[in-house]
């Protein structure tokens, strides 16, 4: 009964999403998670191996331009809340929750919807168990997202349109064709034009259900 | 939905054995009971045999319906519950909670009271609750509660039903003692279950997925030798004499190869931050053999850390780094170069669950059964018989610094290519 009362005092500092930092005390006591992202380019915390499967699925969703965990600190009466994820999909803002078996309180759901609606926002509980569902795939983009983060510096446009032209001359290739394993000076260029081409969604591959590897196909999208 | 017990047997086919049964000593029961009790036994027992129900019921002289009914009895039920099993099988025992159908016994029509205390706890709302508030603050001795007797309790009863407007033409106020009796043993029924420690919210763990690829699961973390021994540093042409009785070993292991990446020696019980990183490092600059000064010691043929195999595994990507939640492991600049220069993904695991990083661990197992070799060991706790005896404690034998690198760097690279 007493929940229900602070429905009405939802207030936050800001809604400039900005990942809020993570105490030292709960990093050492939850299975807290660490990367840096290509649409979140800064080291982003996650508090959870699910928070984790989750950020590499907005990174491999070409709709998704952006997104920030922990994006604000939300007041509830005298309680704070933090969202797990603010994505912007496809023009659109949504605040993102993972719980276990998408079993959140009801009243502070229903709280924090009205308070991120007068703001246009919109707020969703995801479950946990929906996103492990997709782990292999989340595994494969995390991959690439590592190597994309590791090879920043990089220059790939000559890779970049050489593996498009190849895609081009033949449907469904695999990554072994595209990127030959022997060859040691052009192998790693053209990995990670590859990898950016598949996270800017120039290209696809099959990811959904087996790790990425030379026998991986990729096709031009359409 | 409730069970019948043939889908309980489908379900749980543990329960055919019937000797895996509770066992109850007849001799515990009352006499009257005793002889009934020990033919369904019989009964139950044959039939869960494999014998045909007509010729169990023909052995024992009963009814053929009876077999069926008392395996009902002990296996139906609740699907969600235990069967009730050999508890069952006492005559006269109540399987089910006895609901009240009629109307409660009142001046006006007198009847039996059997099951009237349940129905006016499922009847008056709140009543049950209030009960309830009343018990928890006497148990956990709130300042805002009473110490309640059975007297009290009763009459806390009575009060809340002349609150709800219950008649006092009806149950429990026409049957004094028989309300009051049956509140006692509520009273106490109900404050023993409200003593009970309560479950602790268990945490499910779920497993991790097995890495498939050499570099993606990276497990670091440190274990502490004893080397009781003096260094001889060399600092503006004087030579001072340093005494080490404890020293750090650093290891980084593959959980898919289960291969020992790379490994770093620090002379102190507490590594900071750079010696991590110094480890870390160490995963991209080629591995170098030691020179050997030990008598008997030599690495085995092909024994090396996977750095020194060549460019395409010192330039590898990282995965995850998984480390312990040690306050050097969250310094900044281990975070920065693990995720911002490398790319990869930092975890600090779960407090007190050192299994999630097995095969590190395992490999301190290793070393630590060689490190246990020596004397002068303090063993894996105060009470272990393989730690330093007192009479070297004079005279510690010693082991250098320089003999223990090379034995770990031996040892090491030996389990990559075992």
């Amino acid at each position: 009964m007493p929940r229900l009362a602070f429905s009405a005092r939802v207030s936050a500092d800001t809604l400039v999403p900005a990942e809020t930092p993570t105490p030292h005390g709960l990093l050492r006591q939850a299975d807290c998670y660490q990367q840096v992202g290509v649409k979140y380019p800064q080291r982003g915390t996650f508090h959870s191996y699910a928070e984790l499967l989750h950020a590499a699925l907005l990174e491999g969703d070409s709709t998704v331009s952006h997104y920030v965990p922990q994006p604000y600190r939300l007041r509830l009466g005298r309680r704070i809340y933090i969202p797990d994820c603010y994505v912007v999909q496809a023009g659109q803002r949504r605040v993102v929750e993972l719980k276990p078996r998408g079993e959140f309180d009801d009243a502070m759901q229903r709280a924090v919807t009205a308070f991120l609606a007068e703001h246009r926002q919109h707020f969703e509980v995801i479950a946990n168990e929906s996103v492990f569902a997709r782990e292999q795939e989340a595994l494969n983009w995390l991959h690439i997202v590592r190597a994309l983060v590791a090879a920043r510096a990089l220059d790939t446009c000559a890779d970049e349109q050489a593996v498009l032209d190849d895609c081009r001359s033949a449907t469904g290739i695999t990554l072994g064709a595209l990127c030959d394993p022997t060859d040691r000076l052009a192998a790693p260029r053209r990995e990670i034009a590859l990898y950016r081409l598949l996270h800017r969604g120039r290209l696809r591959a099959s990811l959904a259900e087996h790790p990425l590897d030379f026998t991986t196909e990729v096709r031009l999208c359409d | 939905m409730r069970l019948t017990w043939r889908q309980r047997l489908m379900d749980e086919p543990g329960y055919c054995n019937f000797t895996a049964w509770p066992v109850i000593d007849p001799n515990t029961l009352p006499v009257t009971k005793r002889r009934g009790f020990l033919r369904n036994r019989h009964i139950v027992a044959q039939a869960l045999a494999g014998r045909s129900f007509a010729e169990v019921a023909a052995a024992n002289g009963v009814d053929l319906s009876l077999v069926s009914v008392l395996l009902q009895r002990s296996l139906g039920g609740d699907p969600d519950g235990a069967p009730r099993l050999t508890m069952a099988l006492v005559p006269g025992t109540h399987i089910r909670p006895g609901r009240r159908r009629k109307a409660l016994p009142s001046l006006a029509a007198p009847a039996g009271a059997r099951g009237a205390f349940q129905h006016l706890l499922a009847t008056v709302p709140g009543l049950q609750a209030a009960l309830d508030t009343m018990l928890v603050a006497a148990i956990t001795h709130d300042r805002h509660g009473q110490n309640v007797t059975p007297q009290i309790f009763h009459a806390e009863l009575l009060r809340l039903l002349r609150d709800a407007h219950w008649p006092e033409d009806t149950y429990p106020f026409t049957a004094v003692r028989q309300g009051y009796e049956t509140a006692r043993r509520y009273y106490h029924r109900r404050g023993q279950e409200l003593q009970l420690p309560k479950p602790k919210p268990t945490r499910v763990i779920r497993p991790l997925s097995p890495a498939h690829a050499i570099y993606q699961d990276i497990h670091i973390d440190e274990h502490t030798y004893d080397a009781h021994t003096t260094l001889y540093l060399s600092l503006d042409g004087q030579i001072i004499p340093l005494r080490v009785s404890r020293v750090t070993l650093i290891l980084a292991v593959d959980a898919a190869t289960d291969c020992y990446l790379a490994y770093q020696l620090c002379l102190t019980q507490r590594p900071n931050q750079y010696d991590l990183l110094a480890l870390l490092r160490q995963l991209r600059s080629p591995w170098q053999p030691l020179p050997l000064t030990t008598p008997g010691l030599q690495y085995a043929p092909g024994a090396c850390l996977p750095s020194a195999l060549g460019t395409p595994f010192i330039l590898a990507g990282l995965g995850v780094v998984r480390l312990d939640n040690a306050l050097a492991h969250l310094a900044h600049s281990v975070r920065d170069f693990v995720c911002e220069r490398e790319g990869a993904t930092l975890n600090l695991g779960l407090p007190n669950h050192p299994k999630g990083r097995h095969p590190v661990e395992h490999a301190f197992d290793l070393a630590a059964s060689h490190a246990h070799r020596l004397p002068s060991t303090t063993g894996s706790h105060p009470h272990d018989v393989l730690r330093e005896a007192r009479k070297n404690l004079d005279r510690p034998p010693t082991i250098t610094l320089r003999a223990l690198e090379e034995a770990l760097s031996v040892t090491l690279t030996e389990h990559n290519v075992g």
